[in-house]
């Protein structure tokens, strides 16, 4: 009788783009790599490269929206949103998706053709213990084990968006150039180490780390993760928030306990504070204050 | 000055405004203070979630617009916010009738009842439409996203399947003589002379010997050498583009072959920008037909 065998899931396409891409990018490490080792840094170099393989995923994102991920299940990206909401699949999802974001929709659509993303692809960044990019994406932080998606995610030195595009939302950034970026799971550390050799090599003695966690997940100098597939509530290991910031929606909380029926608009963060922290608890998620940076 | 209310995601309780050139985030996490972001590249990033709905409508004073945005988002976030279950809580619309801002928004860009369908049945078209006259397939996508946002403006979404294809496509000439209008530009000495016109004629005739002899080329047959013959691109990403390196090849042959030409001349300059241009006309016409 055979014995049944478990399939395995193909990689994506953008994981084979990626994976493309790897001997140039083998080569621009090595070079830096005795770059590091011919300055003395070699010892900064692997610790770095270890605190790299502990990062975990995380995606910021507003209270509101993470009451509507933690109610409905799911992380659902533009994508996903706007099947869920119109049952378009395929190409009139993508012409749906371009009407809502207007002139903004063809760049939208060319990034995610540039490196061949799926319609289930969602961005994150690199978690080293600290909130991610919160004063630009979103004060709550949901963090994930990156082993869910474990070996097919991709990564990119930086946020892709603002690499690839203008103010004026003009590409900027050629394919070329774009994809130079570009890394699977296993470059993780090797596309960290191009992207932040000068840092290392500033560093003296020790690793700052402080100061790297501030870079590694500053909003333009962050390591993005692209999670090919589902994003689930339960895939959630804990959800941070900023310390300033929690302090400053406790307050806030204090008013709205003295007056629940303000009107005042400044007290509608607490109202989705409170909201939360009930929600949280009901799916048993830690919600963690975290120091700046 | 006046304000836009760009687009509004209402369930994350966000809305991008845009005053003049400067981008705005509004959210309720900030109190409804609003942000400013660096450009549209951001914008790009906070739409990479959620499903937000394009707006468009402006405003005189940028406390309206916050109003009415912050009315918007509690209506649809009434029960997240737990705001029915607290007595004497005084927001508009969050027991009310619907939310009138989202719904005229909605109204105005999304849902016809046939919008689904009418995009599902036409949407492969235009786009192909587009494509064959040598846009990007994101490009081309934008464009066909374009002609829909104006088939709603203009009412025709209640037409007959008939009369709506004839003006989607009215509408896709529309698009395409608008974006494709070339700049003017002063004519060039060689182009005044007589070897100028000459080239100039000779180039289009052999357009036109061209179009003849592949029009009754199968579709993937142009297609491919239609990206074949792009000189702005390498052979490796015409590869990437045609997937599959032993179809192209063969689909290349085929048409080297109806042109009469060997497969290795479609790739010179000159000969290659005329099989371009008769490649992407009958795949025009063949798709409008």
């Amino acid at each position: 009788m055979p014995r049944a065998t478990r399939s395995t899931p193909s990689p994506p396409s953008a994981y084979q783009l990626a994976q493309s891409q790897r001997p140039m990018l083998l080569g621009h490490y090595r070079s830096a790599a005795q770059r590091l080792a011919a300055a003395g840094r070699q010892d900064i170099l692997m610790k770095f490269e270890a605190m790299i393989a502990r990062g975990a995923a995380a995606i910021n994102m507003s209270m509101p929206s993470m009451l509507q991920f933690l109610a409905s299940g799911r992380w659902l990206n533009i994508y996903e949103a706007v099947a869920r909401e119109t049952g378009f699949k395929r190409r009139a999802l993508d012409c749906e998706v371009a009407r809502r974001l207007r002139e903004l929709g063809e760049p939208r659509l060319a990034i995610d053709r540039l490196f061949r993303f799926r319609r289930d692809t969602h961005y994150a960044s690199l978690n080293l213990g600290g909130t991610g990019p919160h004063a630009r994406y979103g004060v709550c932080c949901a963090v994930f084990a990156l082993a869910h998606w474990i070996p097919f995610h991709t990564c990119f030195a930086g946020d892709s968006i603002l690499a690839c595009f203008d103010a004026g939302g003009r590409r900027v950034l050629a394919r070329d150039g774009a994809l130079a970026r570009f890394g699977t799971s296993e470059d993780l550390q090797r596309l960290a180490v191009l992207r932040f050799e000068d840092f290392l090599s500033r560093q003296r003695h020790k690793l700052d780390l402080i100061a790297m966690r501030a870079r590694l997940e500053g909003p333009e100098t962050m390591i993005e993760l692209h999670l090919h597939g589902k994003v689930s509530r339960h895939q959630i290991s804990e959800v941070r928030l900023p310390r300033e910031r929690y302090e400053q929606l406790c307050s806030l909380s204090d008013y709205l306990a003295r007056d629940p029926g303000s009107p005042a608009r400044e007290l509608d963060p607490a109202r989705a504070f409170g909201q939360l922290k009930i929600a949280l608890a009901l799916h048993h998620i830690p919600l963690v204050i975290a120091g700046d940076h | 000055m006046s304000v836009e209310v760009w687009a509004i995601n209402a369930s994350a309780g966000e809305a991008i405004l845009r005053s003049a050139r400067r981008w705005l985030l509004l959210a309720l996490d900030a109190g409804w203070h609003p942000t400013p972001l660096r450009g549209a590249q951001e914008v790009l990033r906070w739409a990479q979630s959620g499903s937000p709905i394009p707006v468009g409508k402006s405003y005189g004073h940028l406390e309206d617009a916050i109003g009415e945005v912050r009315e918007a988002c509690l209506a649809v976030l009434a029960n997240s916010l737990g705001l029915k279950t607290e007595a004497g809580v005084s927001f508009p619309d969050s027991e009310g009738p619907p939310n009138v801002f989202l719904d005229r928004a909605w109204r105005r860009y999304a849902t016809e009842d046939r919008a689904g369908e009418v995009i599902e049945a036409n949407c492969g078209r235009l786009e192909r439409y587009f494509e064959a006259l040598g846009f990007s397939t994101a490009r081309s996508l934008a464009l066909t996203a374009d002609v829909f946002a104006r088939l709603w403006r203009d009412d025709s979404g209640k037409a007959s399947q008939l009369e709506l294809g004839a003006k989607l496509f009215k509408l896709a000439r529309q698009v395409y003589g608008e974006v494709s209008r070339p700049p003017v530009r002063p004519r060039s000495r060689r182009q005044t002379t007589g070897k100028g016109r000459n080239l100039a004629t000779r180039e289009r005739q052999l357009t036109e010997r061209l179009g003849l002899r592949i029009k009754s080329l199968p579709e993937e047959a142009l297609e491919t050498l239609a990206a074949w013959t792009d000189l702005d691109r390498s052979h490796r990403d015409i590869q990437v583009i045609l997937g599959s390196p032993a179809g192209a090849a063969r689909l290349v042959r085929e048409a080297a072959r109806a042109m009469g030409v060997r497969a290795e001349l479609l790739r010179v300059h000159m000969f290659a920008s005329a099989c371009q241009r008769a490649a992407r006309l009958a795949l025009a016409q063949r798709v409008a037909g």
